[in-house]
């Protein structure tokens, strides 16, 4: 099973002080829509996982089998931290290359494409961003770094990053010029001048330092969070996409077919370092759709079911065939666009959602075991009259929401 | 000093001195000797008997053989493309040949570098043979050498390492060359 689930618990509980300690102070608090986008995207992220990193970390066992020099012990201190500044020194240029290379920036812009920075922003993560990294861990394991090993300073290094996603947390003095911070960081995410391709680290902000990417956090310039070319969307699936298909397009406008490879190789900005746009912070408007409360509400409780249906995937996921656990992955991937199409009030989402609910509750009449899960009778029933009145609920909604009438003109 | 090693040691020489005269002119082909150099420098290791290094000396052999070969071919046949005249561009492609290389070769695909070697050194010559490039052709013809010699391994009546890490040295000295023609003629 994931250890990311393991905190998933300490993720969601921290969010909740964070938005507490928000609205104490008088900040501006999490955005609903914006949040759940981003916890549906560590969603997919986490499903995808399953297939992708099945794949990426055979490839490191079986270059680690083949070619590695010697294995580190794992019963000494010294060679997991070595492990760790290895690991988070190859991070930085994995990172910096997710900025930097068109094809890696279509699968890392998601964790960008929130306009707010929160502890929500740190869960929106890729689902395609480890088809691409993994070959630049491969010297570690050339170099005999055990594969879990790997695994466990990795997670060591992720679990890092996920306090430094707030707004809450002021400069830290002279860690700042050691460690990644949370004011560090928000120049990362932001889209100001001064902050595109800055601040790249995980862990150790030193590479930045050594490199040439640093840059610290302006008093006299609030950071703009986002990327120039919005997502606009809560869809998720449309998140991890959005930039692909730029790229497609632009492929497909290129002529020679070595145009059309460098479209992908190139970065973002081009290979001449086109000049970017000049960033006007007070000329920026943030998508804000007006998503009537009650449907924020059905999104969250929606959003509960579906983690639980994440942890249970990822729980059962190892004893399933290949076509199970894509249909489940296919489940939970539709439940994710479906909200995240309510949210923005997607002229598609009302026949989805109530399209997704009947076919959940037909699923579990049908199918006495969910994925290995034997559900009792009576949990069944109750299951079937919480999605039954999921559905009456997404109808009613649906028919007094503004953005959606457009789709129900009779009602 | 074994004749393996030896001659690792003049292949290893042989790309430093590309490396130090191409990597700021034609980073593609600069960082394509940097890799081959790599692979030399740890075999001079492996061959007078630092055995730990096996394993990091077929790493780097696999990778020169996924991407190194490919960079000289693109240098070579597109001389102006971003891959070759930019070092973001060269580590990009070197990055995507050496992934896709490593991937399919402990996959199974074990040819893989074989196959892309062969393909890069047949782009080579054809295009120094449409190009007249005398000197072009002899380092392709050095690199085709160098490659039969590796395939024929332990069935070769002489001793094939020592023709594959000379052939190299041959080849890298030569095509270097032969692309200051071509910038030259340009």
């Amino acid at each position: 099973m994931s250890p990311i689930l393991y905190a998933f618990p300490v993720f969601l509980a921290s969010m909740g002080v964070e938005a507490w300690l928000l609205r104490r102070r008088g900040l501006p608090g999490y955005d609903i829509p914006d949040a759940l986008t981003s916890l549906h995207a560590g969603i997919l992220s986490q499903v995808a996982g399953v297939f992708v990193k099945l794949l990426t970390f055979t490839l490191y066992v079986l270059v680690y089998q083949k070619f590695a020099v010697t294995a580190w012990p794992t019963d000494k201190a010294l060679p997991w931290v070595l492990a760790l500044l290895a690991y988070d020194f190859i991070y930085y240029w994995a990172h910096r290359f997710g900025h930097e290379v068109g094809i890696m920036w279509a699968a890392h812009i998601v964790h960008h494409s929130s306009e707010h920075f929160n502890l929500s922003t740190a869960l929106r993560q890729s689902s395609s961003g480890g088809l691409f990294g993994w070959v630049f861990y491969l010297p570690l394991a050339v170099m005999g770094v055990p594969p879990m090993m790997l695994a466990i300073v990795g997670l060591i290094d992720l679990l890092y990053q996920y306090w430094v996603h707030t707004e809450l947390i002021g400069k830290l003095g002279w860690l700042e010029k050691i460690l990644v911070t949370p004011s560090n960081h928000r120049v990362h995410h932001g889209q100001n001048d001064y902050c595109i391709d800055t601040n790249y680290g995980g862990i150790f902000i030193i590479w930045d330092r050594i490199f040439g990417t640093y840059a610290d956090e302006r008093d006299d310039e609030k950071v703009v969070y986002g990327v120039r070319s919005p997502l606009r969307s809560y869809n998720p699936l449309w998140a991890n996409l959005q930039h692909y298909a730029v790229l497609i397009d632009q492929a497909a406008a290129s002529k020679g077919w070595r145009e059309k490879l460098q479209v992908w190789l190139a970065p973002p900005g081009g290979w001449h370092h086109e000049r970017v746009q000049p960033f006007d912070p007070a000329g920026f408007v943030r998508f804000e759709p007006p998503t009537p409360p009650d449907i924020k509400r059905y999104a969250v409780v929606h959003y509960v079911v579906l983690a639980l249906m994440l942890v249970h995937f990822l729980m059962v996921q190892a004893g399933l065939d290949t076509g199970s656990r894509l249909v489940y992955a296919a489940i939970i991937l539709a439940s994710a666009v479906t909200v995240g199409g309510l949210l923005e009030g997607a002229r598609w989402a009302l026949a989805a959602e109530a399209t997704r609910l009947v076919a959940t509750i037909s699923a579990i009449f049908l199918w006495p075991v969910w994925f290995t899960l034997a559900t009792p009778m009576v949990a069944r029933v109750a299951m079937v009259i919480g999605l039954g009145y999921c559905l009456w609920w997404a109808v009613r909604l649906m028919r007094t929401s503004p953005a959606t009438a457009a789709v129900a003109p009779a009602e | 000093m074994t004749a393996n090693a030896a001659s690792d040691l003049v292949l290893g020489l042989a790309c430093g001195w590309v490396v130090a005269t191409r990597i700021g002119r034609q980073p593609g082909f600069g960082l394509a000797a940097l890799l081959i150099g790599i692979a030399a420098a740890l075999g001079v290791l492996r061959y007078t008997g630092v055995d730990v290094v096996s394993g990091a000396h077929r790493f780097a052999s696999l990778t020169s053989a996924c991407a190194a070969f490919l960079l000289i071919a693109w240098a070579l046949r597109w001389p102006d493309d971003p891959i070759v005249i930019t070092m973001a561009g060269a580590v990009r492609a070197a990055m995507l040949a050496a992934g896709v290389g490593i991937g399919a070769t402990v996959l199974g695909l074990s040819a893989w570098g074989a196959a892309i070697s062969v393909s890069a050194a047949l782009l080579i010559s054809v295009t120094m043979v449409q190009r007249r490039n005398g000197v072009g052709v002899a380092g392709a013809a050095a690199l085709v050498i160098a490659m039969a010699a590796s395939a024929l391994g332990k069935a070769a009546p002489f001793n094939a390492i020592v023709v594959l890490h000379v052939g190299l040295a041959a080849a890298l000295l030569l095509l270097a060359r032969a692309s200051d023609h071509r910038s030259a003629s340009r």
